[in-house]
């Protein structure tokens, strides 16, 4: 291609081009001497002939179009297109997860390794955690809706009338409760995700639900009052970081008040009911 | 090589200039400022549906929205405290004048819930201690939770919603959320009330539940007295029965809650 059948680049896009170059080769001569010699001169842009009708930004041409070229050069001139990329499956990394065809156990020991890690941020709670607030990005609905389950059929269990009423009031109390204290932050203009904070209310059901089973096998009210006391303090206290870091300093006591509350009156359900 | 496929402009005469891009007077883009193009708008300025900015609901749909009802949970824990002291004080007769333009739903609703909780937590506290005092067999009943809140809820709802409506009707109209405020707050004096009702004294809780009965009728009755006062000679009329129907609450928990039967 002969250098008449090309234009040059205007100065001012050549410049750009320079002053990026330059920027990248003053980087990299600053940590690596260069390796290779710089690049040659740019090659100018060649401009084809438009067939199609869009004014173009250039003068039109004074010469005759060149003649149409016979289909076969055509085709000859047109690329062939790139060859298929081969997959990340069989390109060294193994074949790609396929939850759906996956054995029901696989799915199953899954999510219980995950309530089991959600349980942990839980069971064992460090207030003074760097961002409290981003506890349980994991967050699922599986353990909260098996451990308020839990609770109401422990109750249900240890109540001698009324079973089914029992079940009824402590699975409403705890699914609605769950959601109207989230609902009451959103209110408070506290930043918190819906679901995750249902999933940690529900999460911090479960010393509740371990104080509520030995209530069940030791039917001593004192017993009950202390496991009642010590398991309250404990979901509260694993509680407490989420919800005072959702809302501002000065509404903290009304975050929190009612998620106490809400474990009193649960509490209170496993000491009563007899 | 594909000479045939390029036309030189070289060799042409040109006449006038080709337009170029970018314009003469344009700096480098890395080191230079960029400017907006000519024919910016702003759509991007525009909170689109997914943005967190609130968007403006018609119609029924704002009552499902939850920004329609935050500005009635914008307060503080001071601001609440300073209400419920306020309640506990029934002859200043000033807290409707200070939460006129800035009523809150928060303390209603929790001060509710945790009258429910304490009704039904000491009711059966009440009737443990009755039952062991004579040795006989005591079974939990779960339908005292389901009563207290159908009790408290309804009549914090209902009342508010029937007065609404009559002073409508008189023409002196008052916020349907003022009312819910000034009948929530009401309430509180009732949570302490429950709890001295522990004490084993049928006399003693009778004076407890009319004490508190009363000063939360006082406290409501003087509130709404100004208010009403321009519905003409009806007003005393209304005044009373917002005080009778105080009263009657109170007896209702006594009743209800706290009269056991061995």
């Amino acid at each position: 291609m002969s250098h008449s059948d090309t234009i040059p680049l205007h100065p001012s896009s050549q410049s750009d081009i320079d002053e990026i170059e330059n920027l990248i080769n003053a980087s990299v001569h600053q940590s690596v001497p260069s390796a290779r010699p710089p690049s040659p001169p740019r090659a100018s842009i060649p401009v084809s002939v438009s067939v199609s009708t869009a004014p173009s930004p250039f003068i039109s041409s004074n010469l005759p179009p060149p003649p149409p070229l016979p289909k076969s050069s055509v085709s000859a001139v047109t690329p062939s297109p790139p060859p298929p990329r081969p997959g990340i499956a069989t390109s060294g990394f193994g074949p790609a997860p396929n939850t759906l065809t996956e054995p029901v156990w696989d799915t199953v020991k899954r999510d219980l390794s995950r309530i089991v890690s959600n349980l942990k941020l839980v069971v064992f709670p460090n207030p003074y955690r760097e961002d409290p607030g981003k506890a349980l990005r994991d967050w699922d609905l599986w353990g909260p809706f098996f451990f308020i389950v839990f609770l109401g059929l422990t109750l249900s269990w240890s109540a001698s009338v009324k079973k089914s009423e029992v079940f009824a009031v402590a699975f409403a109390l705890l699914a609605a409760g769950a959601v109207i204290l989230t609902l009451n932050v959103l209110l408070l203009g506290g930043h918190i995700i819906f679901f995750q904070s249902l999933s940690l209310l529900g999460y911090c059901l479960f010393p509740l639900d371990v104080g509520a089973l030995i209530c069940m096998l030791k039917d001593n009210v004192i017993v009950k009052v202390v496991v009642v006391c010590v398991t309250l303090a404990w979901s509260s206290w694993a509680a407490y970081p989420f919800m005072s870091s959702a809302v501002s300093p000065r509404r903290k006591a009304l975050a929190l008040y009612p998620v106490f509350l809400m474990y009193v009156s649960v509490g209170f359900l496993i000491i009563a009911i007899d | 090589m594909m000479s045939g496929n390029y036309t030189s402009i070289d060799s042409q005469k040109v006449s006038g200039s080709v337009p170029t891009f970018p314009p003469s007077g344009a700096q480098g883009k890395i080191g230079g400022g960029s400017r907006h193009p000519r024919d910016v708008d702003d759509t991007f300025s525009k909170p689109v549906s997914g943005s967190d900015e609130p968007q403006q609901q018609s119609g029924w749909f704002k009552a499902f929205s939850l920004a329609s009802y935050k500005p009635y949970f914008d307060v503080d824990t001071i601001d609440v405290l300073d209400r419920i002291k306020d309640s506990l004080y029934p002859f200043n007769g000033t807290f409707n004048e200070k939460t006129a333009s800035h009523p809150d739903l928060y303390g209603p609703f929790w001060i509710c819930t945790t009258l429910i909780f304490v009704a039904a937590s000491i009711g059966t506290f009440v009737t443990y201690i009755a039952h062991k005092l004579k040795d006989q067999e005591w079974n939990y009943d779960i339908n005292l939770v389901t009563w207290s809140a159908g009790l408290f809820y309804g009549y914090v709802t209902i009342v508010p919603l029937c007065l609404y409506v009559i002073l409508k009707y008189f023409s002196v109209p008052s916020g349907f959320v003022q009312l819910l405020c000034l009948y929530g707050y009401s309430l509180f004096v009732f949570i302490p009330a429950l709890c001295m009702s522990v004490v084993p004294l049928e006399i003693f809780r009778w004076m407890v539940a009319g004490v508190a009965g009363f000063m939360s009728a006082t406290f409501v009755a003087l509130n709404l007295r100004a208010h009403i006062m321009s519905a003409g000679e009806r007003w005393v009329l209304i005044v009373a029965s917002i005080f009778v129907l105080q009263l009657a609450l109170a007896v209702a928990l006594k009743v209800c809650l706290f009269t056991v039967t061995v």
